[in-house]
């Protein structure tokens, strides 16, 4: 999906970046060798990206202009678990081939400011939680997988809206088993507490296509 | 032991006598390959950035050349956090670090490598805009 919009914006000066949480070494490997990307596509094996956007899921974007701002902050790549999902993804390409050939004038463009200011905020909490998943990381690359998954479920606790933490730890727990019933399970009482999975991205008209209710 | 410094570094680095109280005591060299931070008798100092340390901190942060790193990251508001056997110790990035670029609305920067291993930088892309997106293969 990406690699198409990179081939149409690439000449109108959008670049697009993506980057992998790549939860086991190489795991990315082979999906980026079959898509054949011919834009920068990289491999962020520690999640540092997700840790300096303050990023809990994938896949999430932000939006930077010519000279390093965000534009629009952290939200969800065009992605919705509703049935109008089609429409979601279509109007956020949309938005972005809008973006790349208007700039700043563009509707869905913020200010750096207002971007930085819808910024999910960073708290000492969060930072222990990130730390704290270093320190899993460190110990499940060097072997030591029992002490990994420990101190991971530790750093889940911490920061328990992180799905990215989450997914990390049921592939400790169980190799290639992340998106297993358990997982679905939290989603869904997750959402009962009011807390999206994929939460829409505020922007204009977006929130229409679901219906003025906001039912799905 | 193993030194992991915020989401990148980790330096592989001789294990320090063991200390009774069990904290992260570096080398003042060491510590300053590690996060940049080198004890001087201003302060602690990063780039032209010095940290002063009141003498009666100095008896609790430095002896000779080790300096008392676990003790200094909890003082400037960092998190550290270590394993079981003390022999892996995380020293991260403070939230007000992280908040840092935003309070002026910049894009956080950051350095990882593709599939190739060539590395590539947020800033490699001044002049372009720039659409970055995470996924995951699960």
């Amino acid at each position: 999906m990406w690699q198409k919009l990179y081939e149409e914006l690439e000449s109108q000066g959008l670049t697009v970046l993506t980057v992998a949480m790549d939860s086991r070494p190489g795991a990315s490997r082979r999906y980026i060798e079959r898509a054949r990307p011919t834009h920068p596509s990289l491999i962020d094996s520690n999640h540092l990206v997700a840790e300096l956007y303050n990023m809990t899921n994938v896949p999430q974007a932000v939006w930077i202009d010519e000279k390093g701002h965000l534009v629009r902050p952290t939200e969800t790549a065009g992605f919705s678990i509703s049935r109008k999902f089609r429409d979601v993804r279509k109007h956020y390409l949309e938005a972005i081939r809008d973006w790349a050939a208007k700039g700043e004038q563009s509707k869905f463009v913020q200010s750096s400011a207002e971007a930085s200011e819808r910024m999910p905020k960073f708290s000492p909490k969060l930072a222990l939680a990130h730390a704290t998943f270093h320190l899993g990381q460190a110990l499940s690359k060097h072997g030591n997988k029992e002490e990994a998954l420990e101190v991971i479920r530790k750093a889940v606790e911490l920061h328990p809206q992180s799905w990215n933490f989450y997914r990390q730890m049921k592939n400790l727990e169980k190799p290639w088993k992340a998106s297993g019933p358990a997982y679905f399970a939290r989603a869904i009482s997750r959402a009962f507490k009011g807390e999206e999975y994929y939460p829409l991205a505020d922007m204009p008209g977006m929130a229409e296509i679901l219906g003025k209710d906001g039912s799905k | 032991m193993k030194l992991v410094v915020s989401a990148q570094n980790e330096i592989e680095a001789p294990s320090p006598p063991q200390r009774p109280d069990n904290e992260l005591w570096l080398h003042t060299d060491l510590l300053e390959k590690v996060c940049g931070w080198r004890l001087k008798p201003e302060g602690l100092c990063r780039a032209e950035v010095c940290v002063p340390i009141a003498p009666e901190l100095r008896e609790r942060f430095v002896d000779h050349e080790a300096v008392h790193a676990s003790g200094l990251w909890a003082a400037l508001d960092r998190p550290v956090v270590h394993d079981r056997s003390f022999s892996t110790w995380v020293l991260g990035e403070g939230a007000d670090e992280r908040s840092r670029p935003l309070v002026i609305g910049e894009a956080p920067e950051f350095t990882l490598p593709d599939l190739d291993g060539i590395e590539h930088s947020l800033s490699d892309f001044r002049g372009r805009k720039v659409f970055l997106a995470t996924w995951a293969s699960w």
